[in-house]
């Protein structure tokens, strides 16, 4: 498989400032940086499925803007993120029957759902949740 | 006389500066207070020009111990001193620098010293020169190579006569090279995240840090190889 086939598979998305592609953001200027002086940048990351997820850094370092010219450093940094799913829901349903008859087609019951929504990593805040009845055929 | 090249240091950054000196020393068997040099001209391995250090025509005394010659090499300007002349046993020590962008080794020794003479000075050049090949000790196999122009003097008596003693430059048994080498760039990558949860944007701070003495142009690149398919992929 080439490279450009394995670099196709990811689901990660990069993200500076008003660039966003995917998988490579090349050669980003960052400009001069005096000596002794420390800058910060920030790319955002978005993936589609949870998981541990790699991403390369390489930082070129060079005396010039023209990296024909003098000596060009090359720095490489992999950068592990984990990405997860926000919630995991599961749930339980218990049925209660009634004892008397619902009439002719036959008997009435309840069922008691429960569903336990856990937020894994850092605290968020539900807003709402939305409880959608789905009709089913009738068995028999 | 004797000539010495001397590095501060085998090594240099690229870019920075070395110091050198060079010592040209008379001999104490010898007298040659009376000739005055006119130029001291200094020869690189390179192709820079050559340094030329001229002396005063006009002042007497021997010649400065020290004589300062700033950085080197970088143009064609002539730089002056005091008369160029030795006393017996006098040493003149020229100190100057060396800078280059480019990596390699240069080497640095004094070229030629030149002694331009008027007419009426002859006798004493004469008297010179009779003694001035043996005094003229430089420390290479190769002979000091004397160049005397024709000696048109005693028809012309206002004449120039030149005197011009070659020591061979890169040749001489005391050059030494300084050698001009790379240094590895001196920054420091840091990065900062959290997790992160499916489709969004989740920021991953990098922090780059210049412990270099040089300022330092950057560019960063970003790729995203594919996940690890277990996982979705």
């Amino acid at each position: 498989m080439s490279v450009k086939d394995e670099a196709d598979h990811t689901d990660l998305t990069a993200k500076y400032e008003d660039q966003e592609t995917t998988p490579l953001l090349q050669d980003i200027s960052l400009g001069y940086l005096e000596p002794l002086s420390t800058i910060e940048k920030t790319i955002h990351i978005k993936a589609l499925y949870p998981g541990t997820k790699l991403i390369d850094l390489s930082l070129q370092a060079s005396l010039d803007e023209d990296v024909e010219i003098g000596r060009v450093e090359e720095i490489n940094h992999t950068v592990e993120l984990a990405i997860e799913d926000p919630f995991e829901i599961s749930s339980s349903v218990m049925y209660r029957h009634s004892s008397r008859a619902s009439g002719q087609d036959g008997i009435e019951g309840w069922a008691s759902v429960m569903s336990l929504l856990s937020v894994s990593g850092r605290g968020m805040e539900v807003s709402s949740i939305d409880i959608e009845p789905k009709a089913c055929s009738r068995a028999g | 006389m004797n000539a010495t090249t001397a590095f501060w240091s085998s090594e240099a950054d690229l870019g920075g500066k070395v110091p050198f000196q060079i010592s040209l020393a008379c001999d104490e068997t010898v007298d040659i207070s009376q000739l005055r040099f006119s130029s001291v001209e200094i020869a690189f391995s390179d192709d820079r020009p050559d340094c030329v250090l001229k002396g005063s025509e006009n002042s007497n005394g021997d010649a400065e111990p020290f004589i300062d010659l700033g950085l080197v090499g970088e143009d064609e300007v002539a730089r002056s001193t005091s008369a160029l002349l030795w006393g017996r046993g006098k040493r003149v020590v020229l100190n100057g620098q060396l800078q280059s962008d480019q990596e390699g080794e240069i080497g640095v020794s004094p070229h030629n010293i030149v002694s331009h003479m008027t007419s009426d000075r002859i006798d004493q050049t004469r008297l010179c020169t009779q003694h001035m090949v043996p005094p003229f000790v430089v420390t290479t196999a190769k002979p000091v190579v004397l160049v005397y122009p024709k000696r048109n003097y005693d028809s012309n008596p206002r004449a120039c006569f030149c005197c011009r003693v070659s020591l061979s430059p890169y040749n001489i048994g005391t050059k030494l090279k300084g050698s001009f080498v790379p240094r590895p760039i001196d920054v420091k990558l840091d990065t900062t995240s959290e997790i992160g949860y499916v489709g969004e944007q989740v920021p991953v701070v990098i922090k780059i840090r210049n412990d270099d003495g040089r300022k330092v142009y950057l560019r960063l690149s970003v790729f995203l190889p594919p996940g690890d398919e277990e996982q979705g992929q």
